[in-house]
């Protein structure tokens, strides 16, 4: 199934053109425009101003910029951000592949239940998650305890909590459905026929998985990378209640700028530079992956 | 020599696979259901009696009643809202041609690259600026905003994947647009159109920062517990918890009840 | 949340026992301007501008008044709505950008700050009946102050800075700040994300006696240490109740960043804490006060409601619930037995104006020696090791 499909066909019908599509985009349109866009660019400008003396200056300026790009604090944010984010949305991608291959073809009567419960777990709250995730990771949790009483290991293990580790449970644990739902979505644009028609033509299960699934659900999958990278790029309350003195991310510095500091230009700045930097990043994963599927 | 396994070993690894995969999800919300029956305020092992004190006490409480009632007008005001505008705009989008449509995806993705500080904190200036009072309404907007990129990916791709041939056919025996859209473009993306507006509705009831920056007085539930937590955990605060999933698990179920009848019809 | 940064505690002089009879008849005659005695000046205040309001307040959670004024609320049908937030960006950028809060906690460490940049908004202290009875110590002090000497802030409550443990996982809390630099102490701690109280403790346990004053090199040094010292640590307590739960659930042991009333919400949790002090740290003190922002709706209302939290009778079941400092001596026979841990002389002084020793550098430092900015900046290079 191709994605070009009946476009000339459709043109053809007449009786569409009252829809147009250029009308059903509008309202989508407008409220982005106004409630995004103008947001969003009100505070591009602040990020060009500086804070001095209790005040914002409207001088334009770069200095800013110059900060986020020079100063060696931010940058070891940064890369440990990134680095955190990476390892996070390969994660979910390699654990919301296989349940959404399993939904599609192992279990596929089922498929519809299993959906609805992954997307079920989202509602639980967010906050309140990572307290839960508190209590089930600290020394007196309830891992360290089962471990301890079944004999694994003597003294509970300290490094589950406050540490990257954490961190990036949490983060997955978070993800994972919305890495599941895209991946999902586009594995059922593969139709089983075109897998059995392979592999009576003797194809093997991975030749089948790389040559025909991934190529086809790779949409879906770069939809989960981009998510979860993003999100986990982004993030400051994982961090501050589950991680240790030395995982902060670049989100508690904006934040801080932000908040505690009031330089709001300094924090819009950053804050711009992190979401260029993570989409530039998302784009090369991307260009990666098309590189290898080929 | 490629050994075919027999279809039960199949079946057995995959049932194993999602066994572990929705513990590990679900795990987490376990333990805090299981922690708000807990009689002593401790939020740590062991639970040495269960209790239903802290959910009677949120029936007195009424910051919580009307917490509660706000984050219930919120979620399901952006699904509808959301819903409605990123369906529509999936259905300009899909007939437009491929280089648009993926800049348009592309510019849609945006505001979910946005830190949700930055962007609650752009919105609240931005209300300030044009003299509009922060209420309910104001943070239902910045929700939609946050909500209909996930509506309008997911319909998307499910509208891509609908055979419009179907749609032709229905109009060669004349059907009118609106008609056919009703009985044959609609029934099969409704499930990935009620899948989105349950998420949006998700993402709405559990939303803080945002919710915080332009709900101005009319507190919701997250921005609730998010004040009663620097309080300190206390099994209260997995009361609401579990109020909140509760609730947004029954509107999930009767929706996905709902899609199921449409779709078999 | 609440940090130790540029406290309230007289420089050097410990004295020995309360004199409460003393002071009170100080301040007793001292309701300048008002012939009548203390009960009915009290009444003298309008509390009816607050029949059927609702006051919303943002700031530190338990400094509301929210228990404490519960019938003087029920008895003007009055509604109080609280945003319980510790974090001082938050709070100042909710104000900024227009929400409206008729109350809100003014922290020493921003109060300069929140008053330069109209955060909060002039109160005219001439209309608070109980303000005469507020310690002198704290009353005069130019933290609450812009530069014209206008009051922006009413002190509520105040503290000195122990270190809070667990008594069962330390049967002998360390008694110096180097203790905690040690390899014993991987892991174990927690601390505020926040320099004054470890750059402090640490220049003097290193000699620097002329701290909040040091000079680059010396700051150096301290960094050092400090880069140390956080490492160690487990984790950033985000307020006095986060640092309470991680104890309670095991996960720490200790933190540097303690406060009395942590104790009582333990045993609530039937867990023990103890609290001792460290060297480098004693002698050290905090207040908070509570403001009216900008964008108040009901600001006369909130005066009213500011006046109430610093009568006797308020103070001294705040004082008991807080387990801090009262802030009108009038109070000190009002509070519970275990709570009446401080001493009321540190706060009553017969010399108006003197200040508590700050824990960071002042608004304007002599040549050659670290601003408020440096030490940020240092800070930020020490938690990124």
């Amino acid at each position: 199934m191709s994605i070009e499909f009946s476009q000339p066909a459709l043109v053809r019908i007449r009786n569409w053109r009252w829809l147009g599509p250029w009308l059903q985009l509008s309202p989508a349109a407008i409220i982005y425009a106004i409630f995004f866009v103008a947001p969003v660019a009100i505070l591009v400008t602040y990020s060009f101003y500086t804070f001095r003396e209790y005040n914002f200056d409207s001088d334009l300026t770069f200095a800013n910029y110059k900060y986020a790009l020079t100063n060696e604090v931010f940058r070891t944010l940064f890369l440990r951000t990134i680095k955190i984010a990476t390892i996070v949305s390969a994660l979910v991608v390699l654990l919301a592949y296989p349940f959404a291959w399993i939904l599609t073809f192992v279990l596929p009567k089922h498929r519809q239940i299993l959906y609805f419960l992954v997307v079920l777990s989202l509602f639980g709250g967010y906050l309140v998650r990572i307290y839960a995730w508190r209590t089930m990771l600290g020394r007196e949790g309830l891992i360290n305890t089962t471990l301890v009483s079944i004999g694994l290991i003597d003294e509970p293990v300290r490094f589950l909590l406050n540490s990257q580790y954490a961190i990036v449970v949490v983060m997955v644990n978070f993800l994972l459905p919305l890495g599941v739902l895209p991946i999902y979505n586009a594995m059922q644009n593969v139709s089983p026929k075109l897998i059995d028609a392979a592999r009576d033509l003797g194809s093997g299960p991975g030749h089948i998985l790389r040559r025909i699934v991934i190529p086809l659900t790779m949409r879906g999958v770069v939809t989960a990378v981009a998510f979860s990278f993003i999100a986990t790029a982004a993030e400051w309350v994982t961090p501050l209640l589950v991680g240790g003195t030395g995982d902060q991310m670049v989100g508690n510095e904006i934040s801080y700028q932000f908040g505690t500091a009031i330089n709001w230009p300094l924090g819009a700045a950053l804050a711009i530079t992190l979401i260029v930097a993570v989409i530039a990043f998302v784009g090369f994963i991307f260009g990666l992956l098309r590189l290898v599927i080929k | 020599m490629k050994r075919k396994s027999p279809i039960s070993f199949k079946n057995l690894a995959g049932i194993l696979y999602v066994g572990f995969f929705l513990a590990f999800l679900f795990v987490p919300l376990i333990v805090m259901i299981l922690f708000s029956f807990n009689s002593s305020p401790r939020l740590s092992f062991p639970i040495h009696s269960l209790s239903l004190s802290w959910y009677r006490a949120l029936i007195d409480d009424e910051l919580f009643l009307d917490a509660f009632r706000r984050t219930l007008f919120l979620g399901l005001g952006t699904a509808i809202a959301s819903g409605i505008i990123g369906l529509l705009a999936a259905l300009g989008l899909v007939r437009l041609k491929l280089r648009v449509r993926t800049i348009a995806m592309g510019l849609a993705a945006v505001p979910l690259a946005f830190p949700a500080l930055l962007y609650a904190i752009a919105l609240a200036f931005f209300f300030n600026k044009i003299g509009v009072g922060f209420s309910l309404w104001t943070t239902l907007l910045g929700h939609v905003i946050l909500t209909m990129p996930f509506v309008f990916l997911i319909v998307g791709s499910a509208l891509e994947r609908f055979q419009f041939s179907m749609l032709e056919a229905a109009r060669d025996l004349g059907a009118g647009p609106f008609h056919a859209f009703r009985t044959i473009t609609l029934p099969h993306i409704l499930p990935a159109v009620v899948g989105a507006m349950l998420l949006a509705m998700a993402i709405s009831a559990d939303e803080f920062v945002v919710a915080f920056f332009t709900a101005g007085q009319a507190k919701t539930l997250p921005m609730l517990l998010y004040g009663r937590l620097n309080l300190g955990i206390t099994p209260a605060l997995n009361a609401v918890g579990v109020v909140l999933l509760v609730v947004t698990t029954l509107l999930a179920a009767l929706a996905a009840r709902s899609t199921r009848f449409q779709v078999e019809r | 949340m609440r940090r130790l940064k540029s406290f309230a505690s007289i420089a050097g002089a410990l004295a020995l026992t309360l004199s409460l009879a003393a002071c009170s008849s100080n301040q007793d005659s001292g309701a300048a301007g008002e012939t009548a005695p203390a009960e009915v000046a009290a009444q003298e205040m309008d509390t009816s501008v607050c029949k059927g309001l609702t006051l919303n307040f943002i700031g530190i959670a338990g400094e509301e008044g929210d228990k404490e004024l519960a019938s003087f609320r029920s008895d003007l049908e009055m509604k109080l709505q609280v945003s319980n937030n510790a974090d001082w960006g938050q709070l100042i950028g909710a104000i900024k950008v227009g929400q409206e809060f008729d109350l809100s906690t003014l922290p020493n460490a921003e109060a300069q700050r929140m008053i330069a940049t109209g955060v909060v908004q002039e109160i005219d202290t001439s209309k608070l009946t109980n303000w005469n009875d507020v310690v002198q110590g704290l009353r005069n002090s130019s933290i609450i102050r812009n530069a014209d000497g206008k009051v922006f802030g009413v002190p509520i409550a105040w503290g000195d800075g122990p270190i809070v443990y667990s008594t069962k996982r330390v049967p002998t809390p360390p008694t110096s700040i180097t203790e905690l630099l040690t390899p014993a102490w991987k892991g174990r701690f927690t601390m505020f994300d926040d320099p004054a109280l470890p750059f402090y403790m640490l220049a003097q346990s290193l000699g620097f006696t002329k701290v909040p004053l040091l000079t680059f090199d010396e700051l150096n040094q301290v960094k050092a240490k400090a880069k140390t010292l956080v490492k160690n640590a487990s984790a950033f307590q985000t307020s006095y109740q986060d640092a309470t739960d991680r104890m309670v659930a095991g996960d720490v042991d200790l933190t540097i960043g303690g406060w009395e009333a942590m104790t009582a919400w333990a045993g609530k949790k039937e867990v023990e804490l103890g609290y001792s002090f460290l060297k480098e740290g004693k002698g050290g003190g905090w207040f908070d006060s509570i403001a009216i922002p900008s964008t108040a709706k009901h600001p006369e209302c909130a005066l009213a409601y500011i006046n109430e939290m610093i009568s006797p009778k308020t103070q001294g079941v705040v004082a008991t619930n807080l387990m801090s400092g009262a802030t009108n001596a009038k109070a000190v026979p009002l509070i519970s037995a275990e709570a009446n841990i401080y001493d009321y002389k540190l706060v009553e002084s017969e010399t108006p104006g003197i200040e508590f020793v700050s824990f960071t550098p002042p608004n304007s430092v002599p040549d050659g020696y670290a601003t408020m900015d440096d030490w940020r900046k240092a800070w930020a290079q020490v938690k990124v090791g």
